[in-house]
């Protein structure tokens, strides 16, 4: 058995009479990473999800998370896991700590260590100075920090987490998102589902991505984005540059084609532009010495916001054709 | 297609045995009784009837009820015991289930590894000793009666502690049907008031009805056999059958009560307990 975190779908197929909300997923992930779920409503993102947590039962094949299968030995499956899905609540009349001591509890965190644990846990979430309130009494966006403190408790390996942003606000959207960062630096697999493709761009490692049940795309986001640009053309990678003062992006345009892989350069702003190109890291290196050679006041270069949302538009428009 | 990235190895915690776990689901369970407004109202309601049964007593005095403690205790349970049976059995039993759905708290205990089964008996535990605790604030009320009219012969009439034992049963059983309505249901307000139609009439009803209409001994009705709470105080014990005219009334025997009772118990929580465990959270 492996000794890095791991979720594994062997053939999970879900069927709610005639409609397939899952198709024949094959999935692996193992080691250290986050990996963002994507897939347009319906596309079968819960459903995985919540076959992992034994909340559905898959009507065929098998999910195994550490090596163990979740029908076969659900405890030993998710001893070592965190799970937040669809925004659950918890027993009204308790507070977040009682609430959170209780699952602490479950997971088997000694007496001694409970305490400590559960304070930690909503510390991170920023919601120390609630902890004592009933959970009933909280906004929706309170409640899913508590929910957010109750997956990390017992300092699980792997994350399951169902669109953990959905209710915040966007401060409390940063702060999670700044939550999952920092949780990638501890040596945990995080396999979050999102409809917000900057910040699965923003916080992953690596994408999934499933439409009508069936899974489309399993790569890196670099690789995701490079091989599927907006325009179709596999092998373009999308780059947003930033200024500190207005350019003129005729300029700009005329010095870069002397690259020769750059496909298209458009200005996105008076101080952005953007550079849709080909030849990965190396012409990366090239483009972001040139335009600092031009000293019209580079302060910024990097994959654009919107890389993800073409590959993802590219995919799924590509599935539904 | 698979990525090789390396790193994170893998901790593992164990995961308590599954004893511990049902009894941290009690646990917690309870305290969210306690600390509900719900469960403040269902003690609330059985203090008032006791209340209510003790100062109608203490004012009217009746006589059939004074005779001596088998009667005062016979007269007291005729008059309150469904109500006492029925109101934890709806208030807590209800939606037991169908709340973890309904309201979510399922998706938060779910995901945790623990299984469903553990989950239930937690619940059913915490209703049960939830619901005894309800049924032995009445039944110390009414002994208080008793031996403020009898003295402390009251509390040394055996028949008292074995009725009780029986109102346990009885109370069971409401529970089990309850957690049986509460697990067919996905809407907590449809179990509640099935449990409460039943519980407080319909029972009552159908029992009149199937018997003066077809004579047929009612013993697949909870309230038949929870008779013998209080049938255990008359001397002799009614025979099983007797006939009034063409009516013929039944009368459930001890050991009969007891099955009806944890019949009803058994196969509700076994049929709540499959569709539990079976029910996906979609």
């Amino acid at each position: 058995m492996s000794t890095k975190p791991s979720l594994e779908a062997v053939n999970l197929s879900k069927r709610y009479g005639s409609f397939t909300a899952l198709s024949d997923l094959n999935l692996k992930i193992e080691g250290s990473k986050c990996v963002g779920f994507l897939g347009p409503n319906g596309a079968g993102k819960t459903t995985t999800l919540k076959i992992f947590c034994d909340m559905i039962r898959a009507t065929s094949g098998s999910a195994y998370l550490n090596g163990f299968e979740i029908r076969e030995d659900k405890k030993r499956a998710l001893e070592s896991c965190g799970v937040l899905i669809e925004s659950p609540e918890i027993y009204p009349s308790l507070s977040a700590r009682e609430a959170l001591s209780m699952f602490s509890e479950i997971k088997g965190i000694p007496k001694p260590e409970r305490r400590k644990a559960v304070e930690d846990a909503v510390d991170i979430v920023g919601m120390i100075e609630w902890v004592d309130r009933r959970f009933g009494s909280y906004s929706k966006g309170m409640k899913q920090r508590i929910n957010i403190a109750a997956a990390l408790l017992g300092d699980p390996s792997i994350l399951l987490l169902d669109e953990p942003t959905s209710g915040l606000d966007p401060r409390g959207m940063n702060e999670v998102r700044e939550i999952v960062k920092s949780l990638k630096k501890e040596q945990k697999l995080i396999f979050m589902s999102s409809h917000l493709l900057s910040e699965v761009q923003d916080v992953c490692d690596e994408v999934v991505m499933i439409d009508h049940g069936k899974l489309l795309l399993h790569d890196t986001i670099e690789k995701a984005v490079s091989r599927f640009s907006a325009n179709g053309e596999e092998s373009n990678a999308v780059f947003d540059a930033g200024f500190s003062r207005p350019v003129d992006v005729e300029t700009i345009r005329s010095k870069l084609s002397q690259l020769g892989s750059i496909s298209r350069v458009e200005k996105i702003d008076q101080r952005r532009i953007r550079v849709t190109c080909s030849g990965g890291i190396k012409m990366q290196e090239e483009i972001v010495s040139l335009l600092a050679s031009l000293q019209m006041g580079l302060i910024s270069f990097g994959q654009s916001s919107s890389a993800l949302e073409s590959t993802y538009l590219n995919l799924i428009g590509r599935e539904v054709a | 297609m698979d990525l090789d990235l390396t790193g994170g190895e893998l901790k593992t915690r164990s995961a308590p045995n599954d004893a511990s776990q049902i009894l941290c689901i009690s646990k917690y369970e309870l305290l969210n009784y306690v600390k509900s407004r719900r469960f403040a109202m269902l003690f609330l309601l059985t203090l008032g009837a006791c209340i209510g049964a003790t100062c109608v007593v203490g004012y009217f005095r009746p006589s059939g009820v004074l005779t001596d403690p088998a009667s005062f205790y016979g007269h007291w349970l005729a008059y309150m015991l469904v109500f006492i049976v029925a109101l934890p059995a709806i208030f807590l039993g209800g939606d037991a289930i169908s709340s973890e759905f309904q309201n979510k708290t399922g998706y938060s205990l779910v995901g945790n590894p623990i299984k469903r089964s553990s989950i239930f008996a937690g619940k059913l535990i915490a209703a049960l000793i939830a619901s005894m605790a309800t049924l032995s604030l009445f039944e110390v009320v009414m002994l208080a009666n008793a031996s403020f009219y009898f003295g402390s012969g009251a509390f040394l009439y055996s028949t008292f502690w074995v009725s009780f034992l029986y109102a346990t049963f009885a109370v069971a059983g409401a529970v089990g049907l309850a957690f049986f309505f509460s697990s067919i249901f996905k809407n907590g307000a449809y179990s509640i008031l099935f449990s409460a139609f039943l519980l407080l009439f319909g029972f009552t009803l159908l029992d009149n009805v199937i018997t003066r209409l077809t004579n047929l001994e009612p013993w697949f009705m909870l309230d038949y056999g929870a008779q013998i709470v209080e049938n255990v105080f008359r001397s002799p014990y009614p025979a099983h059958v007797q006939t009034f005219g063409t009516h013929i009334f039944y009368t459930a025997s001890v050991p009969e009560g007891l099955v009806i009772m944890a019949a009803y118990f058994i196969v509700g929580i076994f049929v709540s307990l499959i569709v539990f465990q079976r029910r996906e959270f979609a």
